[in-house]
């Protein structure tokens, strides 16, 4: 985006939802109380693999305060979620697959009873053999977690002959890295309220990353008319892709179906842990090949992702992983071959980076190690083998936009830290107190991910503004704040065309009985996505607007100018307020505009939770399941940043806009890894790198 | 979760009464940082609790002559704040400080800290180094312990059914000590300790003498290293004694391998606070 050449775009504004955030009028789903509600809580799995032989529920219903207990028996519906597959029980039936399922569901007068309840129903499993390792999941023999198989996805790609690359090249690195499974860590754990009218049209304010296909879920799993499911889901606390399949949205839906009495229900952090979805463990294999100048001409790929135990999106993000696994570099021989199973690990799926950051900790730290093989500039490496605008690369995706990747690595090389890096790193060598112990590394990664969904997929968005009374308008809006201040960027959109305040325009964020699909809020595509269709919804305004008011003035509308909430004609003699032309209108003004960013600096430090955090399971048990012992970075650890942008605009994005979100989250971790190596010589390969694992390694090499 | 029986009472007397009338059938509790989590996670299932937080009598900091005494239902806030712990006995400042976020430092507190027999509890070390003794109130009378032998192993103490601690007392720091506290978590605040450092020692002319040092999260319970504090006895500080010091150090730090780190990085990172805390203290060098 170029800065400066607009009025509201590009400028340092306040968010729109800053104040009622710090005031604490924004209600997030996890606010909402009324009085009668029911609480849910959800009793899981004992084990981590059992078969369930019965479900008695007796006791626990005989509890003074206990409203309901609902099992797989009160659904009506195929009672099965999941983005992609529907595999995943609401309540399981006869089998649990994760210590996360959800095998009975209670609803009680307050959270106490609820909770108390729980241990008053009486389970009997028979523990089934354990599925944990990925690699077993691949075997013949493998107890199979479902009717299918064990493979949710697996993908098989050649381009060229690998073996000849090989065979020609200078130098062939192969090594293989493991990442970890991690929890998205948002603020507010999953939660949403629920209440049914008289007419049996269930209203459902929730958390989640996408209110349309909540509702469709819903309806699906519990067979109820999708028209009498409306979902409000504007704000949510935090997501990062872990809210992006169903959480407490089918639960809520069937206990307010099953009491007829608004309903809550709200995780706890360690049902949290246990139960979401969770990033990928992935472990990838890479044989990579180059010539003495550099020019990589080969590259074998082997990866195997641990989906857990359904598939919610672990066949997409495998799709990532293989569509990242060369990185932004051209290599002409090519073969991948990657499988996403299921195993009675928890469950993974949606995390920012969304496989890209996988496979590219691998990529990155590859170049890195060819560089030194070579005895080059491991920025000049992959220079040398940068895609460009027109070149297809990966496994075919074409670079059709403008992009910037080799101008950034111009920039980032002539960058002092990287220019004076071997003076940088030796000015600790003084021999002093102070400095003796301390080791310093300069470390360089890069990235590639696109916004929106990608080839293939429909991704739309729609906006719709419409113009009130007082010269104000609303504005409609289907995807979600989630933090990332989306509602403000689209606003800010909005504001420019129509030349309004920001605060003239009120914004109404997802509801599916009010805003229209714009589709999912993943993928780094809102800003993108959405922002382009209320570009063009406010074109189409301001296009009615100029009707209307040509129509008053009796001037023809191409004639009209319009500027800071007013309709003007050329000469200046004849004008027309917002409030007017709303009044002059004969019917509604509203316009529409469908189609298919600007919070950046500090994103850069997402990437590193990869360096600190872990979910530790044994034997499918989670054995850290809270904030104390699953430990996130704070913003003490959050190093100074410096962000050098290489502006370069997106013809298709508002205004040029292009997303940021998840992109530059990815190569952190690469970057620390080679600065470690260029620190202490020592090459991790497998995420996270503690303290414990470098002093290990440290002890080692004396 | 069910209701659990709490009992408040507004004395010490009405408290030491309760305490012996209900024995084992009662969990007192002071902020209850600990036990509420506990109860929280099903790890303790209490009876009853006695809450002692109204217990305002046992909440201060005063001098008694040589003597600092610091009431047990003081809390971490308060001691990290107090004028006269920081010009007295700054490590143990720099211990309360370190104690978890600001809303655990306002209800949890020292007896606390001590009574719940953790051997990460970073206000223990500090304390040991300082020569702290307890004082203990039951309806039979009062007794007088030292903290180094209060904690038998980990939840464990030496306190006798119906006994409370009231009382946290030691000598304050005469001018020519040094201290300090050091440790290490999995991030640099709010986090519980992976290892812990407390030091003392009085220097004259550059020449330590009455050395003492403590480690935290090495062992089951808190320990002193009494043969690196010898090691150090009547040498004058240099940058070499503290890496020899931090070497024997290594050798008393008696750390396992659980889920928040390794034996061999809280060993040899007991060694490393050693060094950090010394030039710090000794050199005025920071950031090390």
């Amino acid at each position: 985006m170029i800065v400066g050449k607009y009025k509201y775009v590009g400028k340092r504004i306040t968010r729109i939802d800053a104040r009622p955030k710090v005031d604490g009028s924004l209600k997030y789903p996890s606010d909402l109380y009324e009085n009668g509600m029911v609480w849910g809580r959800v009793l899981r799995a004992k084990y981590p693999h059992a078969k369930i032989r019965s479900i008695d529920t007796a006791e626990a219903l005989r509890l003074p305060g206990v409203v309901t207990v609902l099992t797989h028996k009160d659904i009506r519906g195929i009672n099965r979620f999941g983005i992609e597959r529907q595999d995943q029980p609401v309540l399981a039936e006869d089998r649990v697959r994760y210590v996360g399922d959800a095998v009975a569901l209670v609803g009680a007068e307050t959270k106490e009873i609820a909770e108390e309840a729980l241990d008053l129903i009486k389970v009997d499993y028979e523990p089934l053999p354990l599925l944990t390792d990925p690699r077993d999941a691949l075997k013949d023999n493998a107890i199979k977690l479902h009717d299918g198989g064990n493979i949710v996805h697996e993908l098989h790609f050649t381009r060229g002959d690998t073996a000849r690359g090989f065979e020609g090249a200078d130098v062939v690195v192969e090594h293989t890295y493991r990442m970890q499974m991690m929890d998205h860590a948002f603020l507010e754990t999953e939660a949403g309220f629920a209440s049914v009218d008289r007419d049996g049209v269930l209203t459902i304010q929730s958390c989640g990353q996408y209110a349309f296909r909540d509702q469709t879920q819903i309806a699906r799993a519990l067979n109820y008319p999708q028209e009498k499911i409306r979902m409000i889901e504007p704000y949510t606390g935090g997501a990062f892709g872990g809210k992006d399949e169903i959480t407490v949205q089918i639960l809520l839906a069937l206990l307010a179906l099953k009491t007829g009495r608004p309903c809550k229900i709200w995780f706890s952090r360690e049902e949290h842990f246990i139960s979401c979805t969770h990033r990928h463990p992935v472990e990838i294999r890479m044989k990579t090949a180059a010539r003495k100048d550099g020019t990589l001409v080969a590259h074998e790929v082997w990866a195997l992702q641990d989906g857990g135990a359904y598939a919610t999106l672990s066949g997409p993000v495998l799709c990532l992983v293989v569509e990242h696994c060369c990185g932004p570099y051209l290599i002409p021989n090519l073969r991948v071959d990657g499988w996403a199973v299921y195993t009675n690990n928890g469950m993974s799926g949606a995390f920012r980076g969304f496989g890209a950051t996988q496979a590219h900790v691998a990529m990155e730290s590859q170049m890195n190690i060819i560089a030194e093989k070579l005895g080059m500039d491991p920025l000049q490496l992959r220079l040398k083998n940068a895609i460009r605008r027109g070149d297809t690369f990966g496994i075919g995706q074409e670079m059709v936009l403008a992009f910037g990747f080799d101008a950034s690595l111009e920039r980032a090389l002539a960058h002092p830290v990287w220019r004076d890096r071997e003076k940088i790193r030796r000015a600790l060598d003084d021999g002093t107190v102070k400095n003796r112990w301390k080791r310093r590394g300069i470390g360089v990664a890069c990235s590639i991910q696109g916004s929106g969904l990608g080839k293939g997929l429909p991704d739309y968005a729609a906006t719709t503004i419409e113009l009130n009374r007082d010269g104000t308008v609303n504005l409609y809006q289907g995807t979600i704040e989630i933090g990332q201040g989306s509602y403000t960027g689209i606003t800010q959109v909005a504001a420019e065309i129509l030349d309004l305040p920001m605060e003239k325009i009120h914004f109404i964020g997802a509801d599916t009985g009010r805003t229209l699909d714009s589709g999912t809020t993943t993928a780094s595509r809102v800003m993108y996505a959405a922002g382009q269709a209320t570009l063009l919804a406010a074109r189409n305004f301001v296009a009615k607007i100029k009707d209307v008011a040509a129509e008053k003035l009796g001037v023809t509308a191409g004639t009209l100018l319009n500027g800071d909430g007013a309709v003007r004609t050329g000469d200046g003699k004849g004008a027309l307020t917002y409030a007017e032309i709303a009044r002059a209108a004969k019917e509604p003004v509203r316009a529409e505009g469908v189609f298919n960013i600007p919070v950046a600096d500090r994103e850069f430090s997402m990437g590193l939770p990869h360096l600190y955090e872990q979910n530790i399971l044994e034997n499918g048990y989670f054995k850290n399941t809270g904030l104390s012992t699953y430990i996130v970075p704070s913003s003490w650890e959050a190093p100074e940043i410096e962000t050098c942008p290489v502006e370069i605009p997106d013809e298709t994005g508002p205004f040029g806009a292009r997303s940021v979100a998840e992109v530059v989250t990815t190569p952190t971790a690469p970057a620390i890894l080679n600065a470690i190596y260029d620190a202490i010589g020592v090459r991790f390969t497998e995420l996270p790198v503690t303290p414990e694992k470098i002093i290990a390694a440290l002890e080692k090499i004396k | 979760m069910k209701t659990i029986e709490t009992h408040s009472p507004r004395t010490l007397e009405e408290a030491l009464a309760l305490l012996e009338m209900m024995g084992d059938g009662i969990r007192v509790i002071a902020g209850a940082t600990d036990v509420v989590v506990q109860v929280l996670e099903r790890k303790k299932d209490p009876c009853a609790l006695l809450n002692l937080s109204y217990l305002e009598e046992l909440r201060y900091i005063r001098e008694e002559g040589d003597l600092l005494a610091i009431g047990a239902l003081t809390t971490h806030r308060e001691i990290e704040r107090s004028p006269l712990v920081m010009a007295h006995a700054p490590l143990l400042a720099e211990a309360a400080f370190i104690v978890g976020s600001p809303q655990i430092k306002n209800l949890g507190t020292v007896g606390g800290n001590i009574a719940n027999a953790s051997p990460v509890a970073d206000t223990v070390p500090a304390l040991m180094v300082l020569g702290a003794t307890l004082i203990l109130r039951s309806r039979g009378g009062t007794r007088t312990v030292p903290l180094a032998g209060f904690a038998s192993g980990p939840g464990r103490t030496i306190l006798k059914p119906g006994e409370l601690i009231t009382q946290v007392l030691f000598p304050v720091l005469r001018h020519d000590e040094i201290s300090f506290y050091e440790r290490l978590g999995q991030r640099r605040l709010l986090s519980i300790s992976k290892v812990g450092v407390a030091f003392r020692a009085r220097r004259r002319d550059n020449r330590m003498t009455n050395v003492a040092i403590a480690l935290g999260a090495v062992a089951p319970r808190v320990i002193m290293a009494p043969n690196t504090a010898a090691f150090l006895e009547g040498k004058e500080y240099a940058a070499v004694v503290a890496e020899e010091a931090a070497r024997i150090v290594e050798t008393e730090s008696k750390a396992i391998t659980d889920m928040r780190s390794t034996d061999t990085y809280r060993n040899r990172m007991a060694g490393a606070l050693l060094i950090r805390g010394m030039a710090r203290v000794c050199e005025g060098i920071t950031g090390l």
